[in-house]
């Protein structure tokens, strides 16, 4: 192949430089041609002139015979081009707007398209190592035989991945990992994930060193019984231990067992874990996974075994030695089979991937692709006037005999021409995109993927951009081409009327978009209430002075640790704030022959007057020492009390909590929106807290910061049990968290609405720019006969009016539809969506109508404006 | 008036290769050439002469080079490769074949 190929090169060069030499001899031997002939004819007895004249009579028109001549060769092809491509940028600068608007629009079609694709591509093509991804591998592994298990997809035993690490040739360094969950400290609120490694793990994923301190030693990972080390996340370090300078040599438990913390590792560490991570040696393991010693059993797969490729091997033979490894394996465990696959370590490729990033790919990418279709449309249609305005020139080239195809690949040399500077222009979106995606819909403990554009990405971006540009440019010219000479050059009515039948299309285009537009703009603003909603409700107490802190076990000793802070006024405990926490959907209540969702918090006496919440009517638990606490009390909420008893005192009824207890109303206070999960309404029961509960939310009332508070509170929890990693934070701060998380989807959905608005606006332009093209003459007859500008303009903004009209109800009416739906979808979380916002769809209208007129306005008023006797003229 | 004919399509590469087999000669050579051996019948347009030559030229059947011509001019002269003799010897035998069959479907009564 190789040899064919620089064969190919040497002769097309030769041909290059044939052709180079007889461009330059040309005029040279037609002159000889010329001169000969005219002596002929000379001889032949005529007149010298005569001779000359009739000679080049006979040569046929120089001029046609050079174009002919130079047709064969393969350098004209390159020279045309060349000549298009300079001529084009001279075209466009005639009209800097139009210009300026097809790049615009490509460039955010293209760029956005391939942002996308580069995000896709890193979550699911790409090795998940910050460095030579084409040296990495992953081993997928399926072991069969009677004995054996796996707890992970494609895992070996430990037993097996020394016996590939001590054999394999090909491989310069193998390591193994397998992820367990962890329990930090004991007041832990959620497990953390930990990865128990080899020491070869951190050089195999990064090149990156630790922040802190150092990786593990081989004695540690080997040796059983040694390895009570630990390394943690950069994550981890900020949020759990405030940052400590002093972490390296600092014992934390783990599960109940004790761990030294040896380094950190830098935010968003390549190493395979979710940012706030541990790592432990794998030769820890019998410390976790119920007692079993994975270790030196040798039955249980439970390691992933990666590793890199060794200089000057490839993955074929990497693939074949590791087999054969694997089969003598086999052969020395009798009635074992083992498959073995070597993946480049993608996601789409990890043996537990299964089949849904084969169908997810394509769909997020048909997804991405629709609005690069609806861009290249109205690119379209913005170019389709201008080939309408250059009806006239276009015949003139045709008659004078320039060829069709030499035109097309004019015109397409324009549109190309835009499509690169779009192309340049979006290598910045490719950047920026997949970023933005990052920032707005991952969370700090997302993984690390390597979404930096890449050759794949940068190959992606350009062959979207030349199909834009082909795509886009390809009906205009055509359209231009075909045309009928003689109509062209007349600019009269029946060409005009032959086109108009067409543009049913367009009608739907513009229609769509200003829909999609619509239904994104009202769902954006939605959202934007919902989360100005959030973070600025009343919750029914002061939540910038009411701490949160989870707690696991010791909790009366850490409330009278926090009791005593001098800026603490109070402390109490529940199981909930406003909501069932992990119950979900609250408890079925009957009471008073009403049945309803409420609710539950069990909480500590103290609970009322520590949050704040007012008592409306009787009273709370052990507020009277008159009346015994008891533990078949109830405290309702207004709202409850309002739906189970309507009109009739609350106090001294029963309901049923809907697990088979009978309790009594003994007082009634006013609700609390829900901080998490169900929202009912506001119906909330509470119940008495027995004084043995562990694992609770302590909430505590303070003055001053809530920063300050927070920072107080973890320093006296540590004081208190050296191994805690408390994690105190105001209800404000839950919230303005949970808003802000909320914040970011609703500015992606925004930014959406703002780009179909947008396009939506290039689309119309383009429709009236090209009715008000072709419709110059008439215009300039009309103000001739004494029409007024503004009819004009009203007549020809009539042009878009209807697929506007039509598009924006359909929107209003798609957004009324959804939004019901979505506020369904959103009722197990926080937030609240108000479909019937009037506010909403009155400002998505106002705006979407804003852009529409704009964009019909600047083509109908230069129309208006036109000199009638210019327009007349114009034949 | 001379009697003309119309080359047919892909006869006028034949025609160029048997004028250079007689000899080199320059592109005005050739023409008159091709025009004194078929009795004034083949007038060749330069038009499509020259790109005739070029595209021989370009298939390595064809060499050209500057020379003086017999009138002392400086003139840019074609001859045949050995390549292009053979293509010229095949290229003739299948034309004889086409034209005796052709003479032979004519001729029937």
């Amino acid at each position: 192949v190789r040899d064919l190929l620089g064969a190919w090169t040497r002769r097309a060069l030769r041909r290059l430089r044939t052709a180079a030499r007889r461009e330059r001899e040309f005029d040279d031997e037609m002159r000889f041609h010329l001169e000969m002939e005219a002596a002929e004819l000379a001889r032949s007895g005529l007149a010298p002139d005569a001779a000359r004249r009739e000679a080049r009579r006979r040569f046929g028109g120089a001029l046609g015979a050079r174009e002919d001549v130079r047709a064969t060769a393969p350098l004209h092809r390159l020279e045309a081009l060349a000549q298009d491509l300079r001529l084009a940028p001279r075209v466009l600068w005639r009209s800097p707007a139009l210009a300026a608007s097809v790049v615009l629009t490509l460039a955010l079609g293209i760029g956005v398209t391939a942002g996308v694709f580069a995000f896709v591509d890193g979550l699911l093509f790409r090795a998940r190592v910050s460095y030579a991804p084409a040296s990495f591998v992953q081993l997928a592994v399926e072991r069969r035989d009677s004995l054996s298990r796996a707890t992970l997809p494609g895992a070996v035993s430990a037993g097996d991945f020394r016996a590939y690490r001590e054999t394999a040739r090909s491989l310069g360094a193998v390591a193994a990992w397998s992820p367990v969950h962890l329990t930090l400290g004991r007041v832990d609120p959620a497990p953390t994930l930990g990865l128990l490694v080899s020491c070869e793990f951190f050089p195999v994923y990064s090149a990156e060193r630790p922040l802190l301190g150092r990786r593990f030693l081989p004695d540690e990972c080997e040796t059983p019984g040694r390895g009570a080390v630990a390394v943690i996340g950069e994550e981890l370090w900020r949020d759990r231990f405030a940052a400590d300078p002093a972490i390296v040599g600092r014992p934390i438990v783990l599960d109940g067992k004790v761990f030294t913390v040896v380094g950190v590792m830098p935010a968003n560490y390549a190493g395979r874990l979710r940012g706030p991570g541990i790592w432990l040696p794998y030769s820890a393991q019998p410390q976790f996974f119920g007692g079993a010693d994975y270790v030196r059993d040798d039955a249980t797969a439970w390691l992933v075994v990666v590793g890199r490729l060794a200089p000057g091997a490839t993955r074929e033979r990497a693939a074949a030695e590791l087999r054969l490894i694997a089969g003598r394996l086999d052969a020395a465990h009798p009635g074992r089979s083992t498959t073995l696959r070597l993946t480049d370590g993608s996601t789409v490729a990890e043996p537990g991937a299964g089949r849904a990033a084969a169908w997810l790919v394509p769909l997020t990418m048909a997804a991405v692709t629709l609005p690069l279709v609806l861009v290249c449309a109205n690119v379209t249609l913005l170019l389709l006037a201008r080939a309408a305005a250059r009806r006239r020139e276009t015949a003139v080239r045709l008659a004078l005999g320039a060829g069709v195809g030499r035109l097309l690949r004019m015109m397409l040399a324009e549109t190309l021409t835009l499509a690169a500077v779009a192309g340049a222009a979006s290598l910045y979106l490719l950047h920026a995109v997949p970023a933005l995606v990052r920032h707005l819909l991952f969370s700090a403990d997302t993984p690390f993927y390597d979404t930096t554009p890449h050759a794949v990405a940068l190959a992606y971006l350009a062959a979207v951009t030349t199909a834009a540009g082909l795509v886009s440019g390809w009906v205009p010219a055509s359209q231009s081409l075909r045309l009928r000479l003689t109509d062209a050059l007349k600019d009269d009515d029946a060409a005009r009327a032959g086109a108009r039948g067409r543009w049913g299309a367009t009608d739907l285009l513009v229609g769509v978009q200003v829909a999609v537009g619509t239904v994104l703009v009202v769902g954006a603003a939605l959202f934007f209430r919902a989360e100005r909603v959030m973070a600025s409700a009343d919750r029914g107490f002061d939540t910038r002075r009411t701490l949160l802190l989870p707690l696991g076990g010791a909790a009366a000793r850490v409330a009278d640790g926090v009791r005593a802070l001098p800026n603490v006024r109070a402390v109490a405990f529940t199981s909930a704030l406003g909501d069932d926490g992990e119950a979900g959907a609250g408890a079925r209540v009957t009471g008073g022959g009403a049945v309803r969702r409420a609710a539950r918090a069990v909480v500590s006496p103290e609970f009322f007057a520590t949050v704040g919440v007012p008592v409306v009517r009787g009273r709370t638990f052990g507020g009277n020492a008159a009346a015994p606490v008891g533990l078949t009390d109830v405290v309702v909420s207004e709202s409850l009390a309002r739906a189970l008893w309507p009109g009739a005192d609350p106090l001294g009824r029963r309901l049923d909590d809907g697990d088979g207890h009978s309790l009594q109303v003994i007082g009634v206070v006013r609700d609390v929106r829900p901080l998490s999960g169900a929202d009912v309404g506001g119906a909330q029961f509470y119940t008495l807290r027995p004084a043995s509960t562990t694992g609770d939310l302590l909430v505590a009332r303070f003055d001053g910061d809530g920063e300050a508070a927070a920072r107080a509170v973890n320093d006296a929890v540590r004081r208190l049990d050296p191994d805690a990693v408390p994690a105190a934070r105001t209800v404000a701060s839950i919230v303005a968290t949970q808003a802000e998380l909320f914040g970011h989807f609703a500015t992606l959905v925004g930014a959406l609405g703002a780009l179909a608005i947008a396009l939506a606006a290039v689309g119309i332009y383009g429709v009236v720019a090209f009715v008000v093209s072709r419709r110059t003459k008439e215009m300039g007859v009309r103000v001739a006969l004494g029409a007024s500008r503004a009819r004009l303009v009203g007549s020809v903004m009539g042009a878009c009016a209807r697929p506007v009209a039509a598009g924006l109800v359909a929107g209003l009416t798609l957004a009324a539809g959804g939004s019901v739906a979505l506020g369904e979808g959103f009722r197990g979380t926080p937030v609240r969506i108000d479909p019937a916002d009037p506010t909403s769809y009155a400002a998505a209208a106002a705006l979407v109508l804003a852009a529409a007129l704009a964009a019909m306005g600047v083509p109908a008023l230069r129309a208006a404006g036109a000199d009638p006797v210019r327009a007349l003229r114009r034949d | 008036m001379t009697p003309r004919a119309d080359l047919l399509q892909g006869t006028l590469d034949l025609l160029v290769l048997k004028t250079l087999a007689l000899g080199p000669l320059h592109g005005w050579g050739i023409s008159k050439r091709l025009r004194e051996l078929s009795g004034d019948a083949f007038q060749v347009n330069q038009g499509s002469l020259y790109p005739a030559l070029y595209r021989l030229e370009d298939r390595g059947w064809v060499a050209a080079e500057w020379g003086v011509s017999p009138e002392g001019r400086r003139a840019k002269f074609y001859r045949l490769t050995a390549a292009g003799r053979r293509q010229f010897t095949a290229e003739r035998d299948g034309w004889r074949q086409f034209a005796a069959a052709l003479e032979l479907v004519l001729a029937a009564e």
